[in-house]
């Protein structure tokens, strides 16, 4: 024994079959306790599949995957987990109260304390006087501040959150966020499964491109961007781009506009002094951008795919 | 288990909080209390009437072919006696007198002809019964013995007593604890086989069960739920049961409820025919209940499970058309193949266990069997639960269930 802490969430050599397909073939990351991470890839790609044999609903073909160390337990790490899954509801013929009140005490909350919690939770989200409003009766925004309450309930070390604004209206995307912000405030890690690129540019530390089974692209961002098509010269000029295909490709080009791609190994530095020195071209202003990571998805996922994800 | 009384509570009051629980309970007996009451009432006011009209005299004449009614019996009574049957006839329809009975000579082979004015359908029954009961005392006259008369009518009591052995064999009291087995195995199943069909529909429909999946073990959810049904089933028996108690303890002789404590004395408590019965019970209700939850996991929809129910009780059935075999020793293949089918075994064991006709070795054998394929329906119910529930909107198909990694690594995951 080390006593060196165990990663929040370790997965080591994942694999996952089902009957002959293989869904994963072989993955392995770690998330650390604090860390917002990302969790991506095109629909059909694994994502759910993951966090379901992480938290033990499908059984892996093969390789681990831990919670603080240990495969998740219901009855230990169950009761420390915030999950919002992507197939999500409630008991709709309940009253909100009764339904927060016995998700809090599955977690291991008392009952007095699940009903304290649930009503400083509905005060905040101005939803106290519809305590004892059956689910079904509220409306599709109600409905789904009451879930994310479920899913937060007794301060979560982990929070799972697979394609958490979907279906969101923007109130409640913005209360989500909020909400993301303040438990990781707390110190829960947060993985966030979703399409949503600048939500992840936003919030994200690190993340995990999932392409075919395997991590096509796993880090922080900056370091994704950067071994993704690195960096691009966007210039405003006057006169004409001498065409220098050894030092760089020209991906966009408009009268006074123009993004160049970089060969690889040659410096946007070196790029931009040469076309300084280039006769009949003035420069007028330049950037030095890295790619967003929709534009990585698309490139990685193909546009089709994109459309669909 | 982990979170079991949570489980068990939750489901349990939410259940209880329904009107539709209480109503359901509460229709049916309040259906028939409201339609005994009005039926009770109009006969009452009915023999009321009729005992009112039965009151009042009449005036009749008679002429007798039988030549067994008595002149100072007619006398006594008021009547007259005639020899012209059409005379007889006329005087009613003149009005002159209110009825004229004609005996023939051979009673049991003709009828007695009742001649009577009109006096409504409720009230003309008197002439018939006057004129039966006029005969009946004048052949007792002539018998001499009340007693022989009652005997011929064949109102005579008889007691038995049956030996084997030795010893004597109570059969009547001995049927009735297995019989109960029997009873409460059919109420539990017709009483809460569609709560049992439904009770993880509303998971899947809710699309809950990952987010309740990462707090319990399906296994909990599933024994939590079917322990919360049988709890309702037993509050349902009370709510109807108690009213009935306080009644017989209470009003017994106003609500006109017979007296069941000679029955009770009655009963015979024998180990084996207890124990068989109990155990077909219980094993019974595992394998039918795993059966029933298990549909209604794999099922889409609870309208879709619902479609599977009449199948089930049709199993359940299906050893009455056999009633009468099972009521002599018999080790016929139907009968064999009906003892040890899982599906049919429990009822059919159950009513060869009421008239005595199972042996203990065959008995234990279908216990055996029952509680094998029992406790295999619950984990199978259990499994289907865990898998099918994920598939949401789809049908559960058995490969997933059966051949799937994930089905197949399944039991290292159930710890409870």
């Amino acid at each position: 024994m080390t006593g060196k802490k165990a990663p929040l969430v370790s997965i080591d050599h994942f694999r996952m079959d089902f009957g002959k397909t293989t869904v994963i073939k072989d993955l392995s990351f770690s998330i650390e306790a604090g860390e917002i991470f990302g969790f991506l890839g095109s629909n059909g790609s694994g994502k759910t599949t993951t966090i379901r044999a992480l938290l033990g609903l499908y059984e892996p073909t093969a390789g681990t995957l831990l919670i603080n160390g240990k495969p998740f337990d219901p009855r230990t790490s169950g009761r420390k987990l915030g999950y919002l899954p992507e197939e999500r509801g409630l008991y709709k013929k309940e009253p909100v109260i009764d339904v927060m009140c016995y998700f809090g005490q599955l977690k291991g909350m008392t009952k007095s304390a699940a009903k304290k919690w649930s009503m400083e939770y509905l005060t905040r989200v101005e939803l106290a006087d519809k305590a004892k409003t059956r689910l079904d009766k509220l409306s599709g925004g109600q409905q789904q501040k009451v879930q994310l309450g479920v899913t937060i309930m007794n301060d979560p070390e982990l929070l799972i959150l697979d394609e958490p604004t979907k279906g969101f209206d923007p109130v409640n995307r913005h209360l989500l966020m909020d909400i993301i912000d303040e438990q990781n405030k707390k110190g829960a890690g947060v993985i966030m499964i979703t399409h949503q690129m600048e939500e992840v540019e936003r919030l994200c530390n690190r993340a995990i491109l999932l392409k075919d089974g395997k991590a096509e692209a796993y880090g922080t961002i900056d370091s994704i961007k950067d071994s993704f098509g690195g960096k691009r010269i966007i210039l405003r000029y006057s006169g004409t781009i001498p065409a220098r295909p050894r030092l760089f490709d020209i991906k966009k080009q408009e009268s006074a506009y123009a993004e160049l791609i970089p060969k690889k190994d040659v410096s946007p530095q070196r790029i931009l002094r040469e076309l300084v020195n280039t006769d009949g071209l003035e420069i007028i202003t330049y950037d030095i951008q890295r790619p967003s990571l929709d534009e990585i998805f698309v490139s990685i996922y193909g546009t089709e795919e994109a459309k669909h994800a | 288990m982990h979170n079991l009384s949570t489980v068990i509570k939750f489901e349990l009051i939410r259940t209880l909080k329904k009107p539709s629980f209480w109503i359901s309970i509460f229709a049916i007996p309040v259906l028939i209390g409201v339609i005994g009451g009005i039926v009770a009432f109009a006969q009452i006011s009915g023999n009321q009437t009729q005992a009112e009209l039965n009151k009042k005299p009449f005036s009749f004449s008679v002429q007798d072919e039988t030549g067994y009614i008595p002149d100072q019996l007619l006398i006594k009574i008021g009547a007259t006696r005639i020899t012209d049957k059409q005379q007889g006839i006329k005087s009613v329809t003149d009005g002159k007198i209110d009825a004229f009975f004609y005996y023939p000579k051979d009673v049991t082979t003709k009828t007695i002809e009742i001649y009577n004015k009109n006096d409504g359908l409720l009230s003309n029954d008197k002439y018939s019964v006057a004129a039966k009961e006029l005969l009946i005392s004048s052949a007792t006259e002539v018998i001499g013995s009340k007693e022989i008369v009652l005997i011929t009518k064949g109102n005579i009591a008889t007691s038995q007593k049956n030996f084997e052995n030795g010893k004597e064999v109570n059969l009547i009291g001995s049927m009735i604890a297995p019989a109960a087995a029997l009873v409460i195995f059919y109420a539990i199943i017709v009483m809460l086989g569609n709560q049992m069909l439904a009770s993880t529909t509303e998971e899947k429909e809710n699309r809950v069960t990952e987010m309740l999946l990462t707090s319990l073990y399906s296994k909990t959810l599933i024994v939590g739920k079917i322990i919360a049904l049988v709890l309702l089933g037993f509050i349902q028996m009370a709510a109807i049961l108690i009213p009935v108690a306080i009644g017989y303890i209470f009003a017994r002789g106003m609500l006109n409820i017979p007296d069941i404590s000679n029955f009770t004395s009655i009963i015979v408590f024998d180990f084996w025919p207890i124990f068989i019965g109990a155990g077909l019970l219980i094993s019974g209700f595992l394998l039918f209940t795993g059966l029933l939850v298990g549909i209604g996991a794999a099922a889409p929809t609870a309208k879709d499970a619902n479609s599977f129910f009449g199948v089930v009780i049709l199993m359940m059935f299906i050893p009455f058309y056999f009633f009468q075999v099972f009521m002599t020793p018999s080790t016929s293949p139907i009968v064999l193949f009906l003892s040890y089918f899982p599906l049919t075994s429990p009822v059919t064991l159950m009513i060869r266990n009421i008239f005595g006709t199972v042996s203990i070795s065959e008995a234990l054998i279908g216990l055996a069997i029952v509680s094998v394929c029992g406790v295999v329906a619950i984990n199978l119910a259990v499994r289907i639960f865990r898998y099918g529930t994920l598939e949401y909107s789809k049908r559960l198909s058995l490969k997933t269930v059966f051949k799937s990694k994930k089905a197949k690594n399944l039991k290292n995951n159930q710890k409870i």
